[in-house]
């Protein structure tokens, strides 16, 4: 009886999914019924509930919030012999010399003009497919389309890239077409230029199939009857599209796009690493592989600490100004505002 | 896939690659790829010179119980395998004890437990657990197992994997023995077989001044321009002797439509051909890169002259890191000519002997104006072993009887049983001929496992009719061509900060090979490399040369 009595929050945020957001009227009778129960009353109550949660909170602990200390090489000239104790302390002078590094720039910028385009090009592609696929109405085929679509997210970059320059490379089948045909020399995984067309050709490849899961789950929460409804009422294929689908799509479009947002600076790593020969640094250095080559390759493991340092916080901070903003504009968010 | 280890490919930084910024080194028959340029790694250069240490090493005794048809300093091989076996290790070494040894290789491991183990640790009267670790990854594994001290009884480290270890001469003091006490001078008379390294390979197991490391010999080309022999025959035309040859053969070879090019990845060659140094050249007592000369000038406006005439394979332009396709393409027919490791040969011709009896290949060796050969140095050993520091004096002499006898050369029982395993389980052997692995062997045996503490040339087997004598001819050229490196016999170990600027150079190089810069960029990219580190690598290897007195 007495687990009634507490908040439940849960409930609302799913079926915010697919009505929109919650009427006004629910969340003041949920706040007239939250008691004020004394801390020491609800320690007693929920303590089994806590208990459980251990495991979970000691595992979060240890494999992340303790190495997260170690964050503190980035103020050090850190060196795998002295240790984190022993190491000598300089203050920002990593952070320092990143910012002074041209090198590290030219990584800054193609991250974000990756995650910019991708952004553009890539993010509207799982909520177009999954939208195509839910108007599917035979099962097995939509079956069989979702599998196809899902399978490539469990190759390796290995794989896909290999794919990607034995149909589009030099030697690959474009590239023989064209030779036996007179035209020398097409090769579209070598230009640094349409790079950022093509890792995002790769990407979309790779994830938009698999992409389409949650949009699927979505979809699938919406309310049959409101297209029944406004189908009765003359409502055509694209204003069901428009009124009914895509506002029910809303809340999970924003989430993921406040996630995606954080994730900015995070475009992949071994996509880049494998392709930069073929393109050259100038297009394929992103952040990461910036890290590797000059914390990992040289062993500076300070310096990489402090990029990946300045890349956490930059996505931290976007997160949170997204999260607001979307709380602005009256939606969930990435969590509930109470 | 014989010895897949030996000639097994790594990934290292530090070479400019056409395949991407791929150094693919091949540790090949113990003939290691020199550190032409070196992996990069935090901290202040380091140099141990040979001159000094005449106290501190080891006395070479050569070991005369076999006599091989070829040996020179850098090749030993039989031209029928010896019919007697020489025991070279009378007592057996182990005492009983139980050790682990951490190993590269490169392929995959063998299945534990296997007879083939068993036999080698009933012959070495001990147990010794082979850690395996990933050649190709061994880098990363390495340091963070040094970084917590965490280190068996025995750890054999690749040279080249050391160049990128952080701090790894103060983790050496921290967690691995001083060999001195137990064989730097005469003391080396009580373990024969590691008495017949020679004292230069011993030089660079040299850390701190003091002996920390049993070397593993391995002098070789760097790199070798092979050609496809069968395939060359076949369209009748002769290997080249000069760049305008090269040019004119690779025009002549190129078939697009039947996708058949000229070259996979040959650009070190290239470099060499043109008389590059392999780093640094001391001209009129001044130090200069082989970024700066006019020979690599002229070797990049070359490679670039190839891949404008599109002669090189696609898929060597589109590599990347870690996935230079050269072997495949040329073992495939798909390119004719590339540049790899000696160890690349035997490699291919084992592999190839199923799938394309007709497969043949052979090195060339060629200058680019086709004058006096000429050939690039590589240190005397590419492999370290060591022990850990706090090893009780019998258990340390327990396990150096143990490498003593593994380091027994071909000919003898010992190398016989480590490198075969059982006879009927492991191989076959006809009168006379060499043993061949059996299925099961080419699992357990055939992974050059113990090779790597074995301290020793990889001999050379007849994989052709004409292997050993077209391999013996090449390496003479090379043995007597080698460039004047002011380095001779001196490990060193680049300063952090030439390190970091040698990345960003090469990037611009491969622009500028790849047809994505002007060549006029080179100078510049020259003038950016010496502000960003190359200045300071020079006053730092100027320093070594003078406290060696050299210059």
């Amino acid at each position: 009886m007495r687990s009634e009595t507490r908040p439940v929050s849960a409930p609302d945020a799913s079926s915010g999914a697919g009505t929109g957001p919650a009427p006004p009227a629910a969340k003041k009778s949920k706040k007239q019924t939250e008691p004020k129960v004394p801390f020491r009353a609800r320690l007693r109550r929920d303590w089994q509930l806590l208990v459980m949660t251990l495991p979970a909170i000691g595992l979060l602990a240890l494999f992340h919030y303790v190495p997260t200390f170690g964050n503190i090489i980035a103020f050090q000239d850190y060196s795998t012999v002295d240790g984190i104790l022993h190491s000598p302390f300089v203050g920002f002078g990593n952070f320092a010399y990143l910012l002074s590094e041209p090198a590290f720039w030219r990584a800054a910028r193609n991250t974000v003009a990756i995650t910019s385009f991708q952004l553009v090009f890539y993010f509207p592609i799982p909520i177009a497919m999954a939208i195509l696929l839910n108007s599917v109405l035979g099962k097995r085929t939509r079956a069989i389309i979702q599998n196809v679509a899902y399978l490539p997210h469990f190759f390796s970059w290995v794989l896909v890239i290999t794919i990607f320059q034995d149909m589009l490379g030099g030697a690959g089948l474009l590239g023989q077409f064209f030779t036996q045909h007179g035209v020398d020399g097409v090769d579209l995984t070598t230009n640094p230029d349409t790079f950022i067309a093509l890792v995002t050709a790769q990407t979309i490849w790779k994830d938009a199939g698999w992409g389409t899961i949650i949009f699927l789950a979505a979809l699938s929460t919406i309310n049959p009857n409101l297209y029944e409804a406004s189908a009765v009422d003359g409502a055509s294929r694209w204003r069901r599209l428009w009124h009914i689908t895509l506002p029910g799509l809303r809340p999970v479009i924003i989430l993921l796009l406040i996630l995606r947002l954080g994730d900015a600076l995070n475009v992949g790593f071994e996509q880049f690493l494998l392709q930069r020969g073929a393109v050259g640094a100038n297009a394929a250095e992103v952040i990461d592989t910036y890290v590797y080559w000059l914390g990992l390759r040289t062993g500076d493991y300070s310096i990489g600490a402090a990029a990946s340092l300045l890349k956490g916080v930059i996505g931290l901070v976007l997160i949170l100004v997204a999260n607001r903003v979307a709380h602005k504009l009256g939606e969930q968010g990435i969590y509930q505002r109470t | 896939m014989r010895d897949s280890a030996e000639g097994a490919t790594t990934t290292r930084r530090g070479f400019l690659g056409l395949a991407g910024l791929t150094a693919v080194i091949a540790a090949s028959g113990g003939l290691l790829e020199a550190c032409s340029t070196t992996v990069t790694r935090k901290g202040t250069g380091k140099a141990e010179a040979v001159d000094k240490l005449t106290q501190l090493l080891p006395k070479h005794i050569p070991y005369t119980g076999v006599t091989p048809d070829v040996n020179t300093a850098t090749a030993i091989g039989f031209n029928t395998y010896p019919s007697t076996l020489v025991k070279a290790v009378p007592q057996t070494p182990g005492a009983g004890g139980s050790y682990t040894a951490i190993i590269p290789l490169w392929g995959p491991p063998p299945p534990v437990p296997n007879p083939y183990y068993d036999a080698v640790n009933k012959a070495l009267g001990a147990d010794l657990k082979l850690q395996i670790i990933d050649g190709n990854t061994f880098g990363d594994k390495i340091a963070p197992i040094l970084a917590a001290g965490n280190v068996p009884e025995i750890s054999a480290i690749p040279g080249f994997i050391i160049q990128g270890v952080a701090d790894f001469d103060r983790s050496a003091d921290k967690l691995f023995l001083d060999l001195g006490p137990y064989l730097s001078g005469d003391k080396s008379a009580a373990y024969p077989m590691l008495a017949n390294i020679t004292t230069d390979a011993w030089a660079f197991g040299v850390w701190n001044g003091k002996l920390m490391s049993i070397p593993h010999p391995g002098s070789g080309p760097p790199r070798v321009s092979f050609y496809r022999k069968d395939l060359f025959d076949a369209a009748g035309v002769q290997p080249w002797t000069t760049a305008d040859e090269l040019f004119e053969l690779g025009q002549q070879l190129t078939n697009a439509k039947k996708k058949v090019w000229a070259f996979a990845t040959i650009h070190q060659e290239v470099e060499r051909a043109f008389r590059a140094p392999s780093k640094w050249r001391l001209e009129n007592g001044k130090l200069v890169h082989k970024y700066e000369t006019k020979e690599y000038a002229d070797a990049v406006a070359f490679m670039r002259k190839l891949f404008d005439a599109k002669l090189v394979h696609p898929k060597v332009i589109s590599a990347g890191l870690t996935n230079d396709p050269s072997k495949e393409l040329f073992e495939g027919g798909q390119a004719l000519i590339m540049d790899d490791g000696m160890g690349a040969w035997h490699e291919a011709i084992t592999r190839q002997a199923a799938i394309n009896p007709k497969f043949d290949m052979e090195p060339n060796h060629w200058t680019a104006d086709g004058g006096q050969p000429f050939a690039w140095y590589s240190d005397p050993a590419w492999l370290f072993t060591f022990l850990r520091k706090d090893l009780p004096k019998a258990k340390v002499e327990e396990i150096l009887r143990m490498l003593n006898w593994l380091a027994s050369p071909i000919g003898t029982q010992e190398y016989h049983t480590w490198k075969y395993g059982v006879e009927g389980t492991d191989f076959t052997q006809k009168p006379g001929a060499f043993p061949e692995y059996t299925k099961k062997g080419l699992q357990e045996a055939s992974p050059p496992t113990y090779y790597f503490l074995s301290a020793q040339i990889e001999p050379t087997n007849p994989y052709t009719p004409t292997y050993i004598k077209t391999f013996g001819d090449y390496l003479k050229v090379w043995e007597s061509s080698i460039e004047d490196y002011p380095f001779k016999g001196i490990r060193t170990q680049d300063p952090s900060k030439m390190a970091a600027a040698q990345q960003p150079m090469e990037d611009k190089v491969l622009d500028i090979v790849k047809g994505r810069r002007p060549l006029t960029d080179l100078t510049t990219a020259v003038q950016e490399w010496k502000a960003a580190g190359g200045e300071e690598a020079r006053t730092f290897y100027m320093k070594v040369l003078k406290d060696n007195g050299r210059a």
